[in-house]
């Protein structure tokens, strides 16, 4: 699949080890925003102040692993303030904040790619370790950014082959009236003319998307999933088709198959997955430069 | 899951296949199971009239031993002898036995050890008088007469008369006979009735009949004796007739309950305009609610209450049982209703029941309480209590037909995580094995399920897949191959292999009633069996009833052949209980006795609860059936099997918003708490709900985590004495008869109240808080609500309405991580509601949370007092030598009156000073950080 970005399969925060100077300096507390460093400093007299709810606290009560303040800004580095934060501490620039919540600290699993939220660095219960190469991992964890940097990096240059790809993908719905029932500006019109197959271990998929989604099981039965195109979503990166309307033959209360076809960035244009989601309604990832 | 005759079908013509598979949505189709009238001895025990028992003690016979006695019993219409036999059991216990004395062949009687956990321990009776018409026994502070002619025995606990077997003269006993030729009836005619249906005797042979009807027994003789039809199925009843029943009254009490399964209310109702309450575990598709029809499930328990007492009678008996109830005021005519008015009813309330079953002996087991936790210690002295489940078993579970492949489960488990929605176990349901053969997998959808299970056990949990009993008749399936070979399935009365359709078409059942066949059926969850499972990997049993899609009544013929050549007639209702407790044991056994095992069945049996969990079945996504789940675990617990659940969301359709909401905040509070949904509906994970719904969802399930503590002490103090979890009001307001008949609220517990809205558009409820003099706190607000009274609380969509009684201490985890697992080490708060005196206990017990080293000391049991001021931690057992990490974080006391100026810990002697924080508004004092270990005895004042 090197020609679709990859999904974040481990689950972890992007960071960047390169770029330390996000990070917050060493003596403030654990687990705190680099935005929000200043909030973290001792007042005149020693105490902290809770950001929002404003009692004055002992400042050794930061991070003491006790939630003192009303609105949970004590303990950014503990457990002890349910439904608050922890940023991890390598954090990467021109990205969101990677953080995780507080009830993921010092829980065993290794959350931040670089398992700075197993600071305690104690394994899970004994009865939850598990053994092997598994791609959750428990702690003491391992610095993992630098694979993800690599998966972040990798998947940045797909993104741009595609969008330059992307360009051609517009000139060709440029002429097309009625262009936007293919998308903002007809960006997914060049897919309407072609059709794409999917081998599953049971049935074979072929996907015209506008026009059609098929369901083949050779000799016999053939069943049509969907074929009224209808957008759910079209912006934001996001890009969902329904094609409704399918055969509705053996669907639970007469129902009608349906097909989700959700677009991916991708360099090719290729189906990646079919899932039958639940009964008569299929999901299909479908990997595309329009999509980038 | 259910499947009706239709399904069924459909499954064949449309050749198995997943996606051919639907369900249409009509309701339960009643004529595939049996009406009183359609069975033949529920018609002959029914039409039986009170007052005419032939039955005589011959006093002559008495033999007397220093715990028991026996004593022969006469029918004076046949001459015909039985043998009865009463015990004294230890704990206020008695039971009756009533055999025939001389037999043709040994009846059917549950082995010692199934369903009774042991041989009972028999304890002193004494003979207090005796004469030509009846003796008295004592035994403890009870009388036990037994009178002579007519036979009748009446129970009386100090002076008050509790219970009374055969007041009204309903003993039947159809003892064993020889088919003689002679008596052969005639086969009653009928639309299904064909001539391949009729008996090969000869029309010569009738004549003979005739004639030998005008012998003795002639009043014996009634139709469907010899053989019985229920529409295109015969049943050949190769012994006759074999039926036991009498009849069972509770002078002075009005309500009785338990007797479950049925989707009925708590508290039983008269069944004089109905059928009898059935027992005999069947798979109804689309059970009906409110009616006396039997479900999966079978524990022949009730209970009576009255203010002053409660007792129990166990019928312990596996065949096919009804149950008739009339109680002298709910039968009451308008009439004499409105005379009551005038006059003052001065009528003592009394419960008649009369129980029949198709085979085996009379066996009650009479538990006399008088407390309603007597009563639980008494029965489950008998049947066991409820096994303690590892910590993950009363989770949140996630489960659905079906999670289609390793993906699914992946990105289920992910995106759970995504919106922080705390979950300990994924299920996969049938789809996920190899053709329906259970053991295997898909292996194109599960190619690793090794890793599969090991990533999601990484994050602290578990995965539960489905294996039901049917095998498919597949010789390259080797589960199958090696039961033939080894001649262990359940047989035809001709002795062949029996065969019925299940889900993977033509199937086998082994004969779990044999113990070899059970231990066989364990090692198959070995490892080196069961490939591609780990020891995160837990069982699940549906269709033990068993399901049999073209069986009559969806199950098996009753003349298939067990173990010891007894009939399914004689056992039935323990199947599903030897699947159970076979597959419980291969966990157990896999792990070397090391590891709990969790293992949900849908078929049981009294003592069920001795091996994991039960769930009420394939329900409906209905406002109905979220009502109804309440009086149906209600009467679990009080029959024993605490740990137990119904499916939240409904398993049937697509509930909306509201309804999954408000199912999810129910399951919350009820015992085993799992969310599950047919093939055919909408996917209905938290996640894909609304935001508005998906974090009330989400808040539910955290309070639920929060609560483990609790829940997880009770479940102990259920291993330990059969207390179950959850409970109703009377049990602990024994005396207050306003609570009698509520089963839309009830307790977790002694300390909490619990009243979900099970009411489409629900906006608030009427909450009744028992209790003169108590207190209750609501668990969020804190608002104070008085005990003896009613108030109306105000719950939106975001609202449960739970409260904690004052005088209670709740121990909790407020550190609610994204599973259990994980927080085995997280620290306590503990949650005081003081009492109007300002005082409160609780308890607290822990462990490893998963192993069954607890049973060798390594546990912690912990009791908590508060008074005058000073909260006290100290060791409830001596015994509990384990060693923990998880310490005390904080302490909240609601209720406390005044600001205090200092607070003290003491510890070894040590004193140190506390910070705390004082809310005036509410009166709540919270204590910061005594940071004392679970296990270590402190003291801490507050002044």
């Amino acid at each position: 699949m090197k020609d679709d970005l990859k999904s974040d399969e481990d689950d972890l925060p992007l960071s960047d080890a390169s770029n330390k100077k996000v990070a917050p300096p060493k003596d403030l507390p654990r687990g705190i925003h680099m935005d929000d460093a200043k909030l973290y400093t001792k007042d005149s007299e020693g105490k902290f102040r809770c950001i929002n709810s404003k009692e004055l606290i002992p400042f050794s009560r930061v991070n003491d692993d006790y939630c003192d303040c009303k609105d949970l800004s004590d303990e950014p580095g503990t457990s002890a303030c349910p439904d608050s934060r922890f940023y991890c501490a390598q954090q990467m620039p021109d990205r969101d904040a990677q953080s995780v919540p507080s009830s993921r600290v010092n829980d065993g699993i290794c959350d931040c790619c670089d398992g700075s939220d197993e600071w305690a660095n104690q394994p899970p219960p004994e009865s939850v370790r598990v053994k092997g190469e598994n791609i959750v991992s428990q702690a003491p964890c391992r610095n993992k950014c630098d694979k993800i940097i690599k998966i972040s990096k990798e998947n940045e240059q797909i993104r741009k082959i595609g969008q330059k790809l992307k360009r051609g993908y517009l000139e060709a719905a440029k002429h097309v009236v009625g262009r936007e029932t293919y998308g903002p500006d007809g960006l997914f019109y060049k897919l309407s003319k072609d059709c794409y197959s999917y081998k599953g271990f049971e049935y074979e998929y072929t996907v015209c998307p506008f026009q059609r989604v098929r369901q083949e099981k050779f000799p016999s039965s053939s069943k049509l999933l969907g074929t009224k195109p209808i957008w759910k979503q079209k912006s934001h990166g996001r890009y969902v088709l329904h094609m409704t309307q399918g055969d509705s033959s053996q669907c639970p209360n007469g129902m009608s198959r349906k097909a989700v076809i959700l677009f991916l960035c991708g360099i090719n244009d290729r189906v990646v997955k079919v899932m039958e989601e639940q009964l008569c309604e299929y999901l299909i990832k479908f990997a595309t430069p329009a999509a980038c | 899951m259910a499947c009706t005759l239709y399904n069924y079908r459909q499954l064949i013509l449309l050749s198995l296949t997943v996606t051919l598979l639907w369900k249409s949505t009509v309701s339960v189709n009643r004529d595939n199971f049996k009406t009183c009238d359609q069975s033949g001895f529920c018609k002959r025990h029914r039409a039986m009239q009170s007052g005419q028992s032939p039955y005589v003690l011959l006093l002559d016979s008495l033999q007397v031993s220093p715990t028991s006695l026996s004593v022969q019993l006469l029918n004076t219409k046949n001459n015909v002898r039985l043998l009865l036999q009463l015990y004294g059991l230890e704990r206020n216990t008695a039971r009756v036995k009533i055999n025939e004395l001389e037999p043709l062949k040994p009846r059917y009687e549950i082995p010692v050890g199934d369903a009774l956990v042991g041989e009972p321990k028999q304890q002193g009776i004494k003979v207090l008088d005796q004469s030509s018409e009846s003796i008295t026994v004592g035994l403890e502070n009870n009388k036990i007469l037994l009178s002579a002619k007519p036979f009748r025995i009446d129970v009386i606990s100090g002076d008050e008369p509790i219970l009374s077997i055969n007041a009204q003269g309903l003993l039947k006993f159809e003892h064993l006979r020889k088919k003689e030729e002679a008596k052969v009836e005639e086969p009653p005619a009928g639309p299904d009735q064909g001539e391949e249906n009729k008996d090969e005797n000869s029309e010569g042979e009738k004549d003979e009949a005739k004639e030998a009807d005008q012998s003795e027994n002639k009043e014996e003789e009634e139709p469907m004796m010899w053989e019985e039809t229920f529409k295109s199925f015969t049943d050949s009843k190769p012994n006759g007739p074999t039926s036991v029943g009498v009849d069972v009254s509770f002078p002075g009490f009005e309500h009785v309950y338990g007797i479950p399964e049925h989707a009925d209310t708590m508290a039983l109702k008269s069944t004089k305009d109905t059928d009898p309450y059935r027992l005999f575990n069947l798979d109804v598709f689309e059970y009906e609610l409110y009616n006396p029809m039997a479900l999966y499930g079978s524990v022949p328990l009730m209970l009576a209450h009255n203010e002053k007492n409660t007792v129990g009678i166990y019928w312990n008996n596996a065949a096919e049982t009804w149950i008739d109830i009339r109680s002298n005021v709910a039968d009451k005519n308008f009439f004499s209703k409105m005379a009551d008015l005038v006059k003052g009813s001065t009528d003592m309330p009394q419960t008649d029941t009369h129980w029949f079953s198709e085979a085996g002996v009379i066996d009650i087991f009479i538990v006399m309480g008088p407390t309603p936790n007597d009563v639980f210690q008494q029965y489950t002295k008998l049947t066991g209590t409820q096994e303690l489940p590892p910590l993950f078993g009363i989770s949140y579970h996630q489960c659905r037909w079906n999670y289609n492949d390793q993906d699914d489960v992946k990105n289920v488990d992910s995106t759970m995580d995504e919106y922080d929605i705390p979950f300990d176990v994924i299920w996969l349901d049938i789809e996920h094995t190899d053709g329906k053969r259970y053991f295997t997998w898909d292996s194109h959808k599960f190619p690793n399920s090794v890793e599969m299970i090991e990533n999601v056990a990484a994050k602290g949990r578990k995965m539960v897949t489905i294996v039901d009993p049917h095998l498919k008749r597949d010789d390259n399936f080797k589960v199958y191959a090696d039961c033939k070979s080894k001649d262990m399935t359940v047989k035809t009365k001709e002795g062949g292999e029996y065969e019925g359709w299940c889900w993977p078409g033509s199937s086998s059942w082994p004969d779990f009633t044999n113990p070899e066949v059970r231990k066989w059926w364990s090692s198959k969850f070995h490892y080196d069996e069961y490939s591609g499972s780990t020891k995160n990997l837990h069982i699940w049993n549906d269709m033990n009833e068993p399901s049999v899609f073209n069986g009559p009544e969806i199950t098996f013929h009753k003349d298939v052949v067990h173990m010891g050549g007894f009939e399914n007639r004689d056992l039935h209702n323990m199947y599903g209980f030897y699947v159970q407790q076979a597959t419980s044991e291969g966990i157990l056994e896999r792990s070397k006795n090391q590891q709990r095992p969790f293992v949900l069945t849908r078929a049981f049996f009294a003592g069920s609860q001795r091996f994991g969990a039960v769930w009420t079945g394939d329900n409906m996504g209905e406002w109905s059936h979220l009502k109804v789940s309440n009086p149906m675990l209600l009467s679990l617990n009080l029959a024993g099997i605490t740990f137990s659940g119904a499916d939240v969301g409904g398993f049937f359709r697509n509930p909306d918003n509201e309804l999954i909401t408000r199912w999810y905040q129910a399951g919350a509070f009820q015992p085993f708490f799992r969310a599950h949904a047919h093939l055919d509906t909408k996917r209905r994970e938290p996640y894909l709900l609304p935001q508005e719904n998906m974090l009330i969802i989400r808040n539910a399930i955290r309070t639920r985590y929060s609560f483990l503590p609790y829940w997880y002490t009770l479940f102990y103090k259920a291993y330990k004495e059969g207390i179950p979890v959850m409970r109703p009001l009377w049990v602990e307001y024994p005396s207050d008869k306003d609570t009698f008949n509520m089963d839309d609220q009830y307790l977790v517990g002694s300390s909490l109240l619990v009243k979900p809205i099970t009411d489409q558009g629900g906006t608030g409820t009427t909450v009744y808080f028992p209790g003169k003099n108590h207190v209750w706190y609501d668990i969020e607000s804190l608002q104070k609500y008085n005990g003896g009274q009613s108030a109306y609380i105000n719950a939106p969509l975001a609202k449960i309405p739970v409260f904690q009684r004052g005088g209670s201490i709740i121990p909790r985890k407020i550190r609610v991580r994204r599973s259990s697992g994980l927080m085995h080490n997280d620290p306590f708060t503990l949650v005081i509601c003081l009492d109007s005196k300002g005082e409160a206990l609780g308890e607290l017990y822990t462990d490893d949370y998963h192993s069954n080293q607890h049973k060798t000391g390594q546990y912690i049991h912990r009791t908590f007092s508060f008074k005058n001021s000073v909260l006290q931690g100290s060791n409830a057992d001596p015994n509990g030598q384990y060693k923990s990490k998880e310490w005390i974080e904080k302490i909240i006391v609601i209720g406390y009156m005044t600001q205090p100026k200092s607070i003290q810990l003491t510890v070894d002697g040590r004193v140190s000073n506390l910070d705390g924080t004082y809310d005036n508004t509410h009166k709540v004092l919270t204590v910061r950080k005594p940071a004392v270990n679970v296990a270590q005895d402190f003291i801490i004042h507050v002044v």
